[in-house]
């Protein structure tokens, strides 16, 4: 047998025993999400959500695990948005994110959030702008998901007890640095917090 | 559910196409079939920057009477160059070892040239690669145009979290020519991969290949059961 058959064997025998190991777990704290029925939803968090039955056209569900806890997420569509929907394991609703074009940030904001994302970066692309609502206080979550798709649009934020902020991922660089970045800002479009989003390597896509 | 029953269709109808050619593979009785491991390492250096080193080995599994169980086995090296999130410039080197010899020659030296443009779609990624390659023979010099379209999405949940399955899928053009002749082939592949980390993840598949559709004559059909192992840095 030739030096080159031994290698491609190991190559063979390589990969097939990382795939008979690939229900093992590497890291021990594992962030899981997986879709779930309605009915595996917490009483609390499906009645918050039999209140908009009646305005959601479409809805999926998903139950999550870090490690630590469990949470509970409802995607819906409803009123022409996206809608991200997210309970603690209890039920109660954690908050409620609304995907949006960036114009509907109203333009005062929509300008400091635009000053604040030029003095980071010299070129950014938004790809995905949320606006998130988390209610100021555990009895507010109740009534906040009703409240957010029954209002009229020109209803004012401020009627809301909740805490509005906007979360957007962009797509940046500035000299070397070059990512996708997950930027938070207030209501005011101050910046609250900046994290780079990690992705899987291309390898198996581009070779 | 939704999202399960969407990829289930995408895993049925990939399914359909190997196992059509297939079918057609072995109506006509030539049954050709390959087992193809591949070990992959990459690295990064900086945001821009990556690098892949990738060795493979082709293993007849059809046809041993007429040739060797180890076809040729290649090495590869490549670097990327990031000119944006989503954009990926790339070339790279690569040494074939044939068994038994092409033409007389070991070996077959190959440079490559390639442009990668990656969408994201929450999790799932969709990726046009464009590429040149200089196929380079003692005896000959053959270009060859490769536009491949691949789609991978995780299979369990939105997300594709450690430990998770996802499927990869690619469809592929490829012509070959220099001054005398033109010759092209089709390329299908799925694969199912698990995700251990962002530094391991491993994919089986079947690949299955068309060459000189376009041209008269007999049409070649390859069928390729791959496992290919990814590690980086």
């Amino acid at each position: 047998m030739t030096a080159r058959r031994v290698i491609v064997n190991l190559l063979l025998l390589a990969t097939l025993s990382a795939t008979a190991a690939a229900q093992e777990a590497e890291t021990p704290k594992r962030e899981v999400e997986r879709s779930v029925g309605a009915d595996e939803l917490p009483g609390a968090a499906l009645a918050v959500l039999e209140e908009v039955a009646a305005v959601v056209e479409a809805a999926d569900y998903y139950r999550e695990t870090d490690g630590e806890g469990v949470s509970f997420e409802a995607k819906l569509q409803a009123r022409g948005y996206l809608w991200s929907v997210e309970f603690f394991e209890s039920g109660r609703l954690m908050n409620v994110e609304q995907l949006i074009p960036f114009d509907e940030i109203p333009g005062p904001v929509r300008a400091r959030i635009e000053r604040g994302l030029d003095s980071l970066f010299a070129r950014h692309t938004l790809t995905r702008i949320q606006r998130q609502y988390t209610p100021e206080d555990e009895d507010d979550g109740e009534d906040l998901l009703e409240d957010l798709l029954e209002r009229e649009d020109d209803d004012d934020e401020e009627d809301l007890d909740a805490l509005v902020r906007y979360e957007m991922e962009a797509n940046a660089r500035n000299g070397d640095v070059l990512g996708a970045f997950e930027l938070t800002f207030d209501a005011d479009g101050r910046l609250v917090q900046q994290r780079r989003i990690i992705r899987r390597p291309l390898d198996n896509l581009l070779y | 559910m939704r999202r399960m029953s969407w990829w289930l269709v995408v895993l049925v109808l990939l399914g359909g196409v190997c196992a059509g050619g297939l079918a057609e593979v072995r109506a006509q009785g030539t049954v050709d079939v390959i087992v193809e491991p591949a070990v992959s390492y990459s690295w990064a250096s900086g945001d821009r920057w990556g690098y892949i080193a990738q060795l493979v080995g082709f293993m007849a599994v059809t046809h041993l009477e007429d040739r060797p169980f180890l076809e040729h086995t290649e090495a590869q090296l490549a670097a990327s160059y990031g000119l944006g999130v989503r954009t990926k410039l790339g070339g790279g080197y690569l040494y074939r070892w044939d068994d038994p010899l092409e033409d007389g020659y070991a070996g077959e030296h190959r440079l490559m040239q390639q442009v990668g443009i990656v969408t994201y779609l929450g999790d799932r990624r969709l990726a046009h690669r464009l590429r040149a390659e200089q196929r380079i023979r003692t005896s000959s010099y053959v270009n060859r145009w490769r536009y491949r379209l691949g789609y991978e999405v995780p299979l369990q949940g939105e997300r594709l979290d450690p430990g998770e399955a996802y499927l990869n899928t690619s469809a592929e053009a490829l012509v070959s020519f220099d001054r005398d002749f033109i010759g092209d082939e089709s390329r299908v592949f799925a694969a199912l991969g698990w995700f251990f980390s962002n530094r391991r993840k491993v994919e089986v598949g079947l690949q299955y290949r068309a060459q000189d559709v376009l041209a008269e004559g007999d049409v070649g059909h390859l069928l390729l059961i791959t496992t290919a192992y990814y590690l980086s840095r």
